[in-house]
């Protein structure tokens, strides 16, 4: 369980993270989803007491983050972004060096455990700097679930891998959702969607949605537009469409037709569908403008840069966004 | 400072006093402190105040607000640089606080097992004996350090603070940098810094200067000696007495005494006096002879060319019959033939009666063991067991100068309880003339031994004891033995003055009140052993610390390394 | 305590693998070897025991090197790699952190200079060292490298660079090494007429001041243990706020 409340974070005259509140629920995975630099890892950072807040309230498992930092981290397990390891230790040993800082029992068998957990109890003996990429992701996983945290923060921890291991490693995260409150950190939209039970976004340190991918996408659907594909030229198409009754507003857009709704309530499509067969043409597609996490987020970042007046400066990273996602 | 620790929580009742105000009050007394240890010669007792305020006031911030406290060591709520360089000061000041105090409790052990800086088992009692004489009175050591011998005078203040205990405060210490105080340092005649000065002190603690002694280089030996000198600075009185062609007691010149006189007054502490015979018997000059308060005394005659009448003889006798202490050496023969002092024949008899001494009238000559003239024949003949001579008996070369000497006839038999020693004796090629024509001769026929003339060895020095009375007496053929001419004659091993000094001494039983507190000799301990190796030894020595040592390491390294890289693998 | 005892024993584990400390052991004993065989050959029969046991003495002074050299990485090394901010999230404060990692490294120099006994059994094998003396300065020399590790490890906590991290460490121990030099220097300054206080102030603020003349012959003070005690408290206080402050102005 994790409840954070209006937490601020400044670096000097730098605000990072503008007084932000969500809450992580138990047997969940929980997503953390914005740009670079929108203020993910300074949150978690906040959560697992490595940094301080300038102001506000963060509760994890139970204890006050800044107050009681001790506690707190006793009863998480944290995966920072950068997956920093001893590169000289093998992993046996650099899980119980932190059991043993963590004051588990049992140590020996615990590491082997989760080593098994992650699927890596076979190189248990190997040196971490002979260890790939995912497999030291793996390690510094298993480090995290050696005392069966009650929460678990990964930063990022798909960064860097290869299609693979990520597919792997989402599986893993999903599993360990069940068992414990997850904050899963990423700034990859398909990640989020296929990974998490709820998602927090996150830009420019504000929180600019949050609820359960389908909750948002429902969200953005009703109300949204209709995008229509017809098998004559548009240009035929657009005056039957924009004469509509339902439709407010139509458009050409690239080889389709956008069509606004009047009534952001009710759905258009029954309407468009028995036009277009009445006037004897094929509808080739019809569906939901915008259907995916991606388009949500680019829709909430253009409206969060309207409402702020400023000349989207998430702009740069919505591009990046999508490259990643379209690799 | 507490409006940067936040989550002070409000329902708390506010105490009178806001904690904060003791967090200003402790760094003024810190800031007050320090001042104070920078700019002062001492730590003051405003120092003290300003240290104690501030622990004080620290003490009481974290007994009112402990969790503030707490939570500024443990360190979860300084958010920011300056309360962590607030909070870094103030535990650098209690530290220094805490190191302030600890210095002034004065802890130190000495551990070494040559005892470098601790009284020796062989010191140790005898500066417990001072403490408890309550004649003794209380000395202070002043040690002249210099600035740049900090180190020094901490390693010494652990023997001193030794002393100063043990001695139950009766002898203090102090440093005095002679560059800083020169006037001080002059006052003692401290040239260099290093040296020591031991000084009794006076009836209001002022030290005595005159009786102040120095040590050169510090070890404990001579350190104790210079304070049993300084503490047995008995009452000693030496009575020079003034004769016709006697040496003068102040006189510097060749033939003076001042050299002996200065032994005496600052090396023995002892009163020295130039009297005449009126004094002797005149109450009215403060002079009394055999005084009981006097833990000794001797009259001294150097020389003397005419002869006593029989009452100055009456007044010699009678003080050795008392059981005074003399001195005699006897002038020259007089070239007229008169009767010089020492073979007046009433004092030559009971010399010779009482003590089994007595001065012939000649003049002894040396043509070969002689100094420069065969009229002054060299005696290298020294007595081992007397304390006159013991110290120069074995002493190779050993030698003083008799110059214009008569001999000393010694009784066959000694008188009823008293010892005689011959001390010093002339050389086999020495001889005596009779006739005092010889020292205005012409010829050096007339100086040659001639075959009437009597052949030595002659004694030419001799001390006699009578126990019974506890007199002593010790005559000297020559006037000129304690001559200020001999002083630059030591390095030839010509002990004239410090036989001198020590006739002297003896006479007083001056050696006795030495004697009866230990001198302390440098203890040869088994530390000071050099190290011994045979070649063998060295070279295994060798073999270990050169190779096998470091490359063993160096192996053992390897190993390590190579055993890594193959787990690794 | 845990905690503690969890970094000390992985840290003291990389001393005892690490080549470095092995070549700097081996540097440090040759040195000494030959210095000490060569004065026992040229002190034969005549110097005695205590004049050759100078090698305690000869290690404090190297330690503005040594130091240095063992500490630079301590706390650089977790800031460069960013393992620092995994053991700083979880349970464990700055301070068991620091202590662990300092009690590893004193642990190796306290190897080291046991090592160095073997100098003070030859000579009791060959003559009469002061076995009381030889007590006291051996411990003021493990106090003395304890403080000078302490003091050094500030600056590896201060910069990520290991090398920047020991030129500063050195420089820092020479300046205390000096201190006394710099008080007599500054006691003999011509118009310094009463500034002992701040004489003594700079020369006990120095290290030789609490280790040449008084535990290198054989004297224990309790202001000089008090002092080496002191200087490890207050540099590792100091240690363990940086990585504090560091850490959250990341």
């Amino acid at each position: 369980m994790i409840e954070v409340q209006n937490l601020v974070k400044k670096y000097g005259p730098v605000t990072a993270v503008k007084g932000i509140s969500f809450t992580a629920q138990p047997g969940q995975v929980t997503g953390f989803l914005g740009p670079n630099g929108a203020g993910k890892t300074t949150t978690m950072r906040m959560l697992t007491g490595f940094l301080p807040p300038t102001a506000g309230k963060a509760t994890v498992a139970g204890h006050d983050v800044f107050e009681n930092s001790l506690e707190v981290r006793k009863r998480v397990g944290y995966l920072p972004e950068s997956v920093p390891l001893y590169r000289d230790m093998t992993a046996l040993a650099y899980l119980m060096y932190v059991g043993e800082i963590r004051g588990v029992a049992k140590r020996r068998d615990k590491a082997f455990e989760v080593l098994e957990r992650v699927a890596l109890a076979h190189r248990a003996d190997s040196r971490i700097r002979t260890l790939s990429k995912g497999m030291r992701q793996r390690v510094g996983l298993a480090s995290t679930l050696l005392h069966d945290p009650d929460v678990l923060i990964l930063d990022e921890p798909t960064i860097g891998l290869d299609p693979l291991q990520v597919l792997e490693l989402r599986e893993l995260v999903r599993e360990l959702g069940k068992r414990h409150t997850v904050l899963f950190s990423t700034h990859i939209l398909s990640e989020a969607e296929q990974v998490c039970d709820s998602v927090v976004i996150i830009n420019q340190g504000e929180i600019i949605a949050q609820g359960a991918p389908v909750e948002l996408r429902g969200m953005l659907e009703q109300g949204g537009r209709v995008l229509l594909r017809v098998n004559v030229p548009l240009e035929n198409a657009l005056p039957i469409i924009q004469g509509m009754s339902e439709v407010a507003h139509a458009e050409i857009s690239g080889d389709s037709i956008v069509a606004t709704p009047v009534n952001p309530t009710s759905d258009p499509r029954p309407a468009i569908a028995r036009a277009i067969v009445q006037q004897g043409w094929d509808l080739v597609e019809l569906r939901p403008l915008a259907v995916n996490l991606e388009e949500i987020f680019l829709e909430l970042t253009r409206r969060q840069a309207a409402a702020n007046g400023e000349q989207s400066e998430a702009a740069p990273d919505v591009t990046e966004t999508e490259s990643e996602v379209s690799s | 400072m507490s409006a940067q620790i936040p989550n002070t929580t409000p329902k708390e009742q506010e105490p009178f006093i806001p904690p904060y105000f003791m967090l200003i009050l402790a760094a003024v007394g810190f800031i007050v402190a320090l001042v104070v240890l920078l700019t002062q010669p001492q730590f003051t007792v405003v120092g003290w105040g300003g240290l104690g305020l501030g622990l004080l006031s620290l003490l009481a911030w974290v007994l009112m607000a402990p969790q503030q406290a707490r939570a500024l060591v443990t360190g979860r709520t300084a958010l920011y640089g300056g309360t962590t360089i607030l909070v870094s000061g103030l535990l650098i000041a209690a530290l220094i606080g805490i190191y302030a105090f600890a210095k002034s409790r004065n802890v130190r052990i000495d551990l070494t097992q040559r005892e470098n800086f601790s009284l020796t088992e062989q010191t140790r009692p005898v500066i417990q004996g001072l403490a408890l004489e309550p004649n003794v009175p209380n000395i202070k050591i002043i040690a002249f350090y210099g600035a740049g011998q900090a180190g020094t005078r901490d390693q010494d203040s652990v023997l001193f603070d030794d002393y100063a205990t043990t001695s139950q405060g009766k002898i203090s210490y102090e440093f005095i940098d002679p560059d800083r105080n020169p006037t001080v340092a002059q006052q003692y005649n401290v040239t260099r810094a290093g040296q020591i000065v031991v000084v009794p002190l006076g009836a209001d603690n002022a030290p005595v200067v005159d009786k102040a002694q120095t040590v050169n280089f510090l070890s404990q030996a001579d350190l104790s000696n210079a304070i049993l000198r300084v503490a047995a600075s008995g009452d000693f009185r030496a009575y020079f007495l003034s004769v016709e062609g006697g040496l003068e007691l102040e006189d510097s010149g060749v033939t003076g005494m001042a050299s002996l006189n200065d032994s005496l007054k600052s090396r023995f502490n002892w009163n020295t006096q130039q009297v005449n015979f009126v004094d002797l018997t005149n109450p009215a000059s403060g002079i009394t002879l055999n005084d009981p308060a006097a833990d000794g005394e001797a009259l001294v005659i150097v020389g003397g060319s005419s002869a006593l009448g029989e009452d100055q003889v009456k007044v010699i006798t009678d003080y050795l019959d008392a059981g005074g202490d003399l001195v005699l050496m006897a002038a020259p023969i007089n070239v007229d033939g008169s009767p010089a002092l020492a073979v007046t024949e009433s004092l030559n008899n009971y010399l010779f009666e009482k003590y089994g001494l007595r001065f012939r009238d000649d003049i002894i000559l040396d043509e070969t063991q002689a100094f420069q003239t065969p009229f002054a024949p060299v005696a290298g003949t020294f007595d081992s067991t007397q304390f006159v001579t013991s110290l120069f008996a074995g002493v190779r070369g050993a030698a003083m100068v008799m110059e214009q000497t008569r001999s000393i006839e010694v009784a066959a038999t000694a008188p009823q309880g008293v010892t005689v020693t011959q001390i010093v004796s002339s050389a086999d090629t020495s001889y005596a003339k009779i006739d005092p024509a010889v020292l205005s001769a012409t010829e050096i026929e007339q100086v040659r031994a001639a075959e009437a003339d009597t052949k030595g060895p002659f004694v030419l020095g001799a001390t006699a004891e009578n126990a019974t009375t506890g007199s002593r007496v010790v005559l000297f053929g020559s006037m000129f033995v304690p001559a200020n001419q001999y002083d630059q004659l030591r390095s030839l091993n010509v002990f004239n003055l410090d036989v001198a000094l020590r006739s002297v001494a003896w006479v007083a039983r001056f050696d006795e009140f030495f004697n009866q507190i230990p001198q302390l000799a440098e203890e040869n301990r088994p530390e000071d052993a050099p190290i011994f190796v045979s070649a063998e030894a060295n070279r295994n020595i060798n073999l270990l610390t050169v190779v096998v040592m470091p490359f063993g390491v160096l192996l053992i390294g390897f190993l390590v390394w190579w055993n890594n890289r193959e787990r690794a693998r | 305590m845990r905690q503690i005892f969890a970094v000390y024993k992985r840290e003291i584990g990389l001393y005892f693998r690490s080549p470095v400390a092995y070549a700097i052991a081996f540097a440090l004993l040759l040195f000494f070897g030959l210095l000490f065989s060569n004065s026992i050959s040229t002190g034969n029969g005549q110097a005695p025991a205590d004049s050759v046991n100078f090698v305690p003495n000869l290690l404090t002074f190297l330690l503005f090197l040594v130091g240095p050299l063992l500490t630079m990485r301590l706390l650089a090394e977790e800031t460069r790699e960013g393992t620092l901010e995994v053991l700083m999230t979880l349970p464990m404060r700055e301070s068991q952190f620091i202590i662990g990692k300092f009690l590893a490294v004193w642990t190796y120099y306290t190897v080291v200079l046991l090592l160095t006994v073997i100098y003070h059994i030859i000579l009791t094998s060959i003559g009469t060292p002061d076995a009381g003396r030889a007590f006291t300065m051996y411990l003021g020399a493990w106090l003395y490298g304890g403080a000078v590790l302490a003091v050094t490890m500030i600056w590896s906590a201060v910069t990520e660079d290991q090398i920047v991290a020991a030129f500063l460490g050195a420089a820092t121990v020479l300046v205390l090494y000096l201190a006394e030099v710099a008080a007599s220097w500054f006691a003999n300054l011509p118009n310094q007429s009463d500034a002992s206080g701040l004489t003594n102030f700079v020369r006990e603020l120095g290290l030789q001041a609490h280790y040449e003349a008084t535990l290198l012959q054989g004297i224990i003070r309790l202001e000089d243990i008090l002092y080496f005690v002191f200087v490890i408290i207050a540099a590792l206080f100091i240690t363990t706020r940086i990585v504090e402050v560091r850490r959250w102005r990341s």
